[in-house]
């Protein structure tokens, strides 16, 4: 068993988490009894190569799939709640889809939780902010196919920050980024945890792990503390 | 490892949306490619049935006949043999058992007691069961109507002489006509014991002789006298005639002309000797379905190519959904037309299954709904053989698209810069061509009529084809460019109609597309059904005009009104040869109080109202004229003759039609009791026009009034003249709705192919806060808003190009009224709804699928 973190004063806190798929006749352990806690105020990232459970472990923590075993609890404000209900002002996602909708401009799906919620600032103030923080504020009336993937990218980002959110959980949101965005994404971040929120990076980017307060490796459905060794 | 043709075609059966796909597109294609000669044949059938059920049962039987010509037979020896020869002539070709008619083309003069009367003498298998036996004694010999033997003072028992012999009178039957119906059996000889056309004097006795054997004793008498009569003989082979196809009348009407060379009878001057009505009907039924081909080839052909694309947006969609597969393919080298292949060997089966459900559905839907379920064996081995070929070239687009979509060479993102080529209003040729059809209309008939069949102007159906699409595409053009006008006036909206809008107004090509697709299948049927519908709704008011209701019980006597006839109809006074300044003029004497319940009116005959016409009519003013409602002459004061009298007419109202109107003349209403009486000589008919039943007509007569004749609105056209303008719109309809299935198909094809994109942004839209409901409204206002204003553009188009082209649809312009628009509402009503339903399915659809999805899949693999 790996022993992760105290779960005193925890945001989220994980026990046993393990999650097995079937692929034809082959068994594939996503997760093995994996613990985790996530204090507010950390930037935690999670790494690990292709494959190694890092998005099944994201999926879990936010409700869109359901661990085989183990508990999965929330501190705080959320405590009792399940990770499906949340708001995006208490979970946000940045998904490595990005799952922007094509329809809306960029301007449109930065600022599209608070019109869906009806809070934050629905005349867009915040996110002309953010989108200019992470240089797409130009790009507000296109839409997101007319964008990179790079600015598409930063445009999730700024989606999900935008109702300040409790928890963030990004999976490789540097992915299609140059050193200079993804210095500007973590610091978003980084102003972000600063508030008391907390967020998991899933990432295979060692130079990313330089931004994070904590490193959690994941290798073959399992989460250890710290980088991975070079056996891993 | 087995050969790629071999493993090929098991591929697509783990992709069932695509199996679908190509299944559903390649139905559609051999229904649209197979229906028309499935339709022919099925219209053929019912113009047959149509034109049978017109005629007596056995006027269409085969007939072969050996005419009686005076004198051309004298001195020959009896033809002992005839009979049995010419019945095996007829049975020998397939026939059935031939019954035996005789029956004097004159009249032959009989006479018993110095009395004589003129008579026809008549024989056929099984008569004397046929009339109403009054007076009888055992034997064979004449049958007398009880008229005739009256006159002769005869009864059962005695002679009459027909020529020198004389012939027993073995019976005396009550007169045929006296006879409350007439039987079946006597349907086709009504002309010889009815006097419908009032003759003067009424038609000869009809004398029934008992036994054929007697027919060569009055032949040898007839010869021996003074009268040279002789029998026109006939041997009649009945047929069943429900469900008969055209090819089987054919055919037995070629059964009946070789019997006629095998049965060796003679006739004067070789004139031939088949009869019988088959082949005229055979003649007229494919003149209707000669016109009917115009028309119907070139909507199959346009109904095949747009089911071809929706062929081809099924390769796209095979393309789509083995994206992996191919793109992994290409990078490898393999090229498009390999790739083709591929797609063609893995589409073949549900290809060739949805062909074969096409035409099983095509054969259904004809059955169905078609003109008649009956066709010719003929035409489904016709209907097959063209699928097949439809099955091919479908195949080829198929492959081809999945093809090039699998290279990506024809795929095109939102946001990619369009060609110059797709910002050029080709539209625009289409509705030149529309204008130089309907110009080229202006200068034609817009109805044919060929040997008194009407046929449709193939310019009536190119025009709204052409002028629907192009004038679809055009307005769906210009509303298009109004789209991000709609977006920014979204962006205040709730969630709902701001994320719907947002998607219509994004996908700008796309929603064009569709729009564009519905709105030509929507313009397409109300066109269609309105000139449908304003052809049987002027054909049925001609009827109506010419009858004056819906029946008129013709009397030469005079009934007068009663409450009985009050409760039935109106009594209409003919006076049809009146006549003034030189011109001849028909008057109408009428009941005012009566009139308006049972005349047959539609507002549109003129443009004051029937009930203030009649007022004007029973209006007491200070002229000394009668007061006249008037078709055909001018508003002024008018002397009419009618027999010895000079009426002074005075009119107060005029119509563009008015009731009762049987010739070309004009026609004058006039009150009967302010006409007063009008001397014989006029010539005077009376008319019950009513709305209910001859028989109750008949009972609400009074004794000893004799009905001459009843004319009806069913009668006044032969129907199946006009069949082929009513079918050819009706495959108008059919044509629609089949683009209807088209255009629900590429709906389906649109939402499936953007689904994988659509769940992605639902699932995080949700996570944002967007409810179930709102996202259901959403699916609904984008449909219902694309659906529905395609229904505003295709109605509103084919209004246009109905009020251009209904008026040259006057299919018999001798009679009025010209042609009434009639709004087809129910089909409009049931297409709205239909609309609607599609709407709101394709949301519950969208919605459901949305629901269902594995969002953490969709995730990791959308975009």
């Amino acid at each position: 068993m790996n022993r992760v973190s105290d779960a005193c004063g925890a945001v989220v806190a994980g026990r046993g988490l393990s999650k097995t798929y079937r692929r034809n006749a082959e068994q594939v352990h996503a997760l093995r009894d994996v613990h985790l806690t996530l204090h507010a105020g950390e930037l935690v990232a999670l790494v690990g190569p292709s494959g190694s459970g890092k998005s099944t472990l994201l999926n879990v923590l936010c409700g869109w799939e359901r661990a085989d075993a183990g508990v999965l609890t929330w501190g705080a404000e959320l405590t009792g709640r399940h990770a499906e209900e949340m708001s995006w002002g208490e979970l946000a996602l940045i998904p490595q889809a990005l799952g922007l909708l094509e329809d809306l401009t960029v301007g449109e799906n930065v600022s599209l939780p608070g019109r869906l919620t009806g809070k934050g600032d629905r005349g867009g103030k915040a996110a002309r902010e953010l989108m200019t923080s992470v240089g797409i504020a130009h790009l507000a009336d296109r839409y997101p196919t007319q964008a990179s993937l790079g600015e598409q990218q930063r445009c999730c980002v700024s989606r999900a920050l935008l109702l300040s959110p409790r928890i963030v959980l990004a999976d490789e949101p540097t992915a299609h980024q140059d050193a200079d965005w993804t210095e500007v994404i973590f610091t978003a971040f980084r102003q972000l945890v600063r508030n008391g929120s907390v967020c998991l990076i899933a990432t295979h980017n060692p130079e990313t792990w330089q931004y994070a307060d904590r490193i959690l490796s994941m290798h073959d459905g399992e989460l250890r503390e710290g980088a991975p060794t070079p056996a891993h | 490892m087995l050969p790629p043709w071999t493993r090929a075609p098991l591929l697509s059966f783990g992709q069932p949306a695509v199996i679908l796909a190509v299944l559903g597109a390649a139905a559609i294609l051999a229904c649209a490619s197979s229906s028309a000669a499935l339709f022919l044949s099925s219209a053929a059938s019912e113009s047959l049935r149509v034109q049978l059920a017109a005629e007596c049962d056995d006027a269409s039987y085969p007939e072969l006949q050996q005419l009686g010509t005076s004198g051309f037979n004298r001195g020959q020896e009896p033809d002992a043999g005839r009979d049995e020869r010419v019945a095996a002539a007829m049975t020998g070709q397939g026939l059935s058992q031939p019954y035996r008619l005789a029956l004097t083309p004159g009249t032959v003069a009989i006479g018993a007691n110095d009395q004589t009367t003129l008579s026809r003498m008549f024989y056929r298998d099984g008569a004397p069961d046929q009339v109403n036996i009054l007076d009888q004694v055992p034997g064979e010999g004449l049958l007398l109507p009880a008229g005739a033997a009256q006159r002769l003072d005869v009864t059962a028992g005695d002679t009459v002489a027909a020529g020198p012999a004389s012939f027993a009178v073995v019976g005396v039957y009550q007169d045929l006509f006296s006879e409350q119906t007439v039987r079946p059996y006597w349907c086709s000889y009504t002309g010889l014991f009815l006097n419908q056309a009032s003759l003067d004097p009424p038609p000869p006795a009809l004398v029934i002789v008992t036994d054929s054997a007697l027919l060569e004793d009055l032949q040898s008498s007839f010869d021996a006298g003074l009268q040279s009569e002789s029998f026109d003989r006939s041997w009649i082979a009945p047929i069943d005639t429900i469900g008969l196809t055209l090819s089987e009348a054919r055919q037995i009407v070629e059964q009946r002309d070789r019997a006629f060379e095998q049965a060796e009878i003679a006739n004067q001057f070789g004139r031939r000797g088949e009869t019988g009505l088959l082949p005229e009907l055979v003649d007229r039924t494919t003149l209707i379905i000669d016109g009917l081909r115009g028309p119907v080839v070139p909507i199959a052909l346009g109904g095949s190519i747009l089911a071809l694309l929706l062929v081809a947006a099924a390769g796209s969609y095979w393309a789509d959904r083995r994206v992996r597969e191919v793109r992994l393919l290409s990078s490898r080298g393999v090229g498009p037309a390999a790739l083709a292949g591929k797609a063609a060997l893995e589409l073949a089966i549900p290809a060739i299954a949805g062909t074969v459900l096409g035409w099983v559905l095509s054969r259904w839907l004809i059955k169905s709904l078609g003109p008649s379920p009956v066709v010719d064996p003929s035409a489904p081995i016709q209907a097959a053989l063209t699928a097949a070929v439809g099955l091919l070239i479908g195949l080829v687009l198929l492959a081809t698209v999945a093809g090039l979509r699998a290279r990506g060479s024809t795929e095109r993102t939102i946001g990619v810069k369009r060609s110059w080529a797709s910002r050029l209003p080709w539209e625009v040729l289409l509705l030149v061509a529309a204008l130089v059809s309907w110009l080229q209309l202006r200068n034609e008939d817009g109805v044919v009529i060929e040997n008194n069949v009407a046929q449709v102007n193939l310019l009536l159906v190119s025009f709204p084809l052409l002028f629907l699409a192009g004038a679809a595409v055009l307005v769906v053009r210009l509303l298009a460019a109004l789209l991000p006008l709609l977006r920014r006036r979204a962006g205040r909206w709730r969630p709902a109609p701001y994320l719907a809008v947002s998607r219509v107004a994004a996908s700008r090509l796309v929603s064009a597309g569709l729009l564009a697709a519905v709105s030509m299948p929507i313009g397409v049927l109300v066109y269609a059904s309105t000139l449908t519908d304003t052809t049987e709704y002027t054909l049925a008011a001609k009827a109506g005009v010419v009858v004056g209701s819906d029946i008129a019980v013709i009397s030469v006597d005079r009934p007068t009104r009663s409450a009985a006839i009050d409760a039935v109809g109106t009594i209409v006074a003919r006076y049809p040869y009146g006549s003034t300044d030189g011109q001849d003029v028909t008057v109408l004497a009428i009941d005012p109080e009566t009139f308006s319940d049972f005349v047959y009116w539609d507002d549109r005959f003129a443009d004051t109202s029937l009930p203030d016409l009649l007022a004007a009519l029973a209006e007491d003013d200070a002229s000394p004229g009668v007061n006249a409602l008037a078709m055909g002459l001018p508003d002024e004061t008018l002397t009419v003759t009618l027999g010895m009298r000079d009426v002074e007419v005075d009119v107060v109202g005029s119509a563009d039609t008015l009731p009762g109107r049987r010739a070309t003349d004009p026609l004058l209403i006039v009150s009967a009791d302010e006409l007063g009486e009008i001397d014989r000589t006029a010539g005077r008919f009376t008319e019950i026009w009513s709305t209910s039943t001859e028989a109750a007509v008949r009972e609400a007569l009074p004794e000893g009034i004799r009905v001459l004749r009843v004319q009806g609105t069913d009668t006044v056209f032969r129907v199946a003249n006009f069949l082929s303008v009513t079918w050819t719109f009706g495959y108008l309809q059919a044509l629609a709705a089949f683009v209807g299935a088209v255009a629900i198909g590429g709906l389906l094809l649109y939402l499936e192919t953007r689904q994988r994109t659509r769940i992605a942004s639902y699932a995080l839209a949700r996570r944002m806060g967007l409810k179930p409901a709102s996202h259901l409204r959403s699916l609904v206002i984008e449909l219902g808003l694309l659906l529905g204003l395609a229904f505003v553009v295709g109605a509103a188009l084919a209004s246009s190009a109905v009020l251009l082209v209904y008026r040259m649809l006057d299919i018999d312009p001798t009679r009025p009224p010209g042609p009434l628009l009639t709004a087809p509402v129910i089909t409009v009503i049931a297409a709205a709804a239909a609309t609607l339903v599609v709407a709101l399915l394709t949301a519950a659809y969208a919605q459901r699928a949305a629901n269902r999805a594995d969002m953490a899949e969709v995730l990791r693999l959308g975009a």
